[in-house]
């Protein structure tokens, strides 16, 4: 089990730039997730930890050591693909044995190996079995085992649950979850899936168009987006925006007036769904444009400052649509972004102040 | 049960082509196989004669020898085939200059007919004009005569056989290669395993079908070679290139020997379908015993 540290990697197909030097140290036993849109360069990433691409510039390090142009063979890593990447011609337990195998591990001490990261996974049923005569839950964790079985220095796993159902990908979920941390290896997590990335990281990496944007705690990332397109890919819904007008602190769309913002000129107002408290006297004034029920909740889209925004409400909540609405959202959870480079505009110092109308 | 009628109505046609070309002459020469046929014989009418013509078979030295010719000749130019062809199919995974030239050069002896593969081959060969002979004397002090010496004969005949079929060895490998999917030999490059490994576990297991059908094909092919050996050596010297095809037509048509000639064709058949039985079950008993 080690660190790992990346510096100034960049990776380039032609003139295309899939990474833009990339910094970013990964301490030892972290469960660390990529994540971002498809293209956004996280695989490659991964990639290039595992030594499958290699960098263009840059220096990749295991704890201090210098990996760059190891040969995967000897890095030591242990990788989970998105179809598992077992090898259809041999059983179970010749999979999970593979690694074992090639590197030249004594037989019976092998054989042990394979049954004791089986019983991790709960597959010591079906060892004799072929990939193809297994569920896919199960297909998967024999990737799993694999991975398990030589006592790699970093795992890595590349969107490992999205060829799996859904319900089977929340429990695979925590286990994967409780592997890690039971074993306290190092992780790292590709995905594109929000929500897999809140519940599995310790941190989050988001990336987009091959560049990081924002590093840090599932919290962090989720109260305080660095920009624009971390505030509206976190989150489901995703986060509301208002485009508008500052001066003299106080922020003005149609239908909005929100004091206390920073800067001057035009911003971006964003506000989460969750956020949302109805009032007669609110500072946003909307129409209902559609109402839907989740169940849990009544989320309301409306039509606020010449856009549209998700509130989330009481699940009776059932207004007519077209009818008026109004809400207030507390100065704390309102966040101002600058419309032009999309980064954040923060408060020169706390400001707590209650919006009112 | 309309269904069923309309089905049988389309497929009529082929069925109707496949027992015209194929059906009615394998079961026309399976019952000249059981006749003395020869027209120019003092009685030129077909006589029974019960399973003589095959009885005759098994003491036919002439016949056996082209058999152990035939059987040599297409192991040699099969396994060649299949490992030249299988490492330039894995060179033209690769990247390199002139890649797309080269791999159409290598295509080309794959477009010419048989038969003008021969005459290009001979024409190379004669002494005192193909340059063959000549860089040969030339360069290895090595006497190259295709009529008086039998092994260079054979080996003349091997060697053009490979050069006008590895290209599509190579060229059914190369396809069973690119459809191969990528992750399992990453996976195994990271699971340590090194490039010998890899292909022994990983490529060569999952190209198993391409290449049990790439040699089936080359096998049958090998078996019945006749026009570029008729071409190049004539089956000599003496009988010492005369393959099962060329020792058939000898026998079918300037001897006329039709009965004879249809027990030898149907022997080869069986032969063939034995051989590449054998292979299949040999190729894939592997894989039963190591699950």
């Amino acid at each position: 089990m080690s660190s790992v540290t990346l510096q100034s990697v960049r990776k380039t197909w032609g003139s295309f730039e899939a990474l833009k030097s990339l910094d970013l140290h990964i301490p030892d036993g972290e469960f660390l997730v990529l994540l971002g849109p498809s293209g956004c360069g996280k695989s490659t990433t991964m990639r290039i930890i595992a030594g499958l691409e290699e960098v263009s510039s840059g220096t990749l390090l295991f704890d201090k050591e210098d990996v760059t142009r190891v040969h995967p063979r000897r890095r030591n890593v242990a990788m989970v693909f998105q179809n598992y990447a077992l090898y259809p011609h041999m059983t179970v337990a010749e999979n999970i044995g593979y690694p074992l195998k090639v590197t030249g591990v004594d037989k019976a001490k092998a054989r042990e190996q394979v049954l004791d990261a089986a019983r991790k996974v709960d597959l010591t049923d079906y060892l004799q079995r072929l990939p193809k005569d297994l569920s896919g839950g199960q297909r998967q964790r024999v990737a799993l085992a694999r991975a398990l079985v030589r006592d790699p220095r970093v795992f890595l796993l590349d969107e490992p649950l999205s060829n799996l159902d859904a319900k089977l990908r929340v429990a695979m979920r925590a286990e994967i979850k409780h592997l890690q941390r039971s074993i306290g290896v190092t992780m790292i997590y590709v995905t594109h899936d929000q929500i897999e990335a809140m519940t599995l990281a310790d941190r989050i990496v988001l990336m987009n168009k091959g560049q990081i944007q924002q590093v840090g705690t599932p919290d962090e990332i989720y109260d305080d987006p660095a920009n624009l397109f971390v505030a509206g890919f976190i989150g489901s819904p995703p986060m509301n925006f208002i485009t508008g007008e500052v001066a003299d602190g106080v922020f003005r769309a149609p239908g909005v007036i929100v004091p206390g913002a920073p800067g001057r000129g035009p911003a971006t107002l964003g506000f989460r769904a969750e956020d949302v408290t109805l009032s007669p006297s609110g500072a946003f004034q909307g129409t209902v444009f559609e109402v839907e029920p989740t169940g849990e909740a009544t989320y309301l889209v409306v039509e606020v400052g010449g856009a549209r925004a998700m509130l989330r409400t009481d699940k009776k909540h059932r207004p007519a649509l077209g009818s008026p609405v109004a809400f207030d959202v507390p100065a704390s959870q309102c966040l101002f972004f600058n419309p032009s480079d999309g980064l954040r505009i923060r408060r020169p110092a706390p400001h707590l102040q209650q919006v009112i109308a | 049960m309309r269904s069923s009628t309309t089905g049988w109505l389309l497929l009529a046609p082929t069925i109707a082509v496949l027992v015209l070309t194929g059906v009615l002459p394998f079961l026309y020469v399976l019952a000249i196989s059981f006749f003395d046929w020869n027209l120019f014989a003092v009685n030129p009418e077909p006589r029974w004669a019960a399973a003589n013509n095959f009885r005759r078979l098994v003491h036919d030295a002439e016949f056996l020898k082209s058999i152990w010719l035939t059987l040599l000749f297409t192991l040699w130019v099969v396994a060649s085939q299949v490992i030249l062809g299988f490492a330039l199919a894995r060179l033209m995974m690769r990247d390199f200059p002139f890649k797309k030239v080269f791999r159409a050069v290598h295509t080309l002896p794959l477009m010419i007919a048989p038969i003008a593969v021969g005459a290009t081959w001979r024409l190379m060969t004669v002494p005192g004009l193909g340059p063959i002979p000549y860089y040969l004397k030339d360069w290895f002090g090595i006497d190259y005569r295709l009529s008086m010496f039998p092994d260079q004969a054979f080996a003349s005949v091997v060697v053009m056989d490979i050069w006008h079929w590895t290209p599509f060895v190579t060229l059914t490998i190369l396809a069973g290669l690119s459809n191969l999917p990528q992750e399992p030999v990453e996976q195994a490059r990271i699971d340590g395993a090194q490039e010998w490994q890899i292909f022994r576990d990983i490529v060569l297991p999952a190209m198993k079908p391409v290449l049990l059908t790439t040699i089936f094909i080359r096998i049958m092919d090998a078996l019945r070679v006749v026009d570029e050996v008729w071409m190049l050596t004539q089956g000599g010297p003496g009988a010492e290139t005369r393959f099962i095809g060329l020792h058939i037509w000898k026998i079918v048509f300037p001897k006329t020997d039709y009965g004879y000639g249809s027990a030898m064709s149907l022997l080869t058949l069986y032969m063939t379908i034995v051989i590449c039985w054998l292979l299949y079950a040999a190729m894939t008993a592997r894989k039963d015993r190591a699950s």
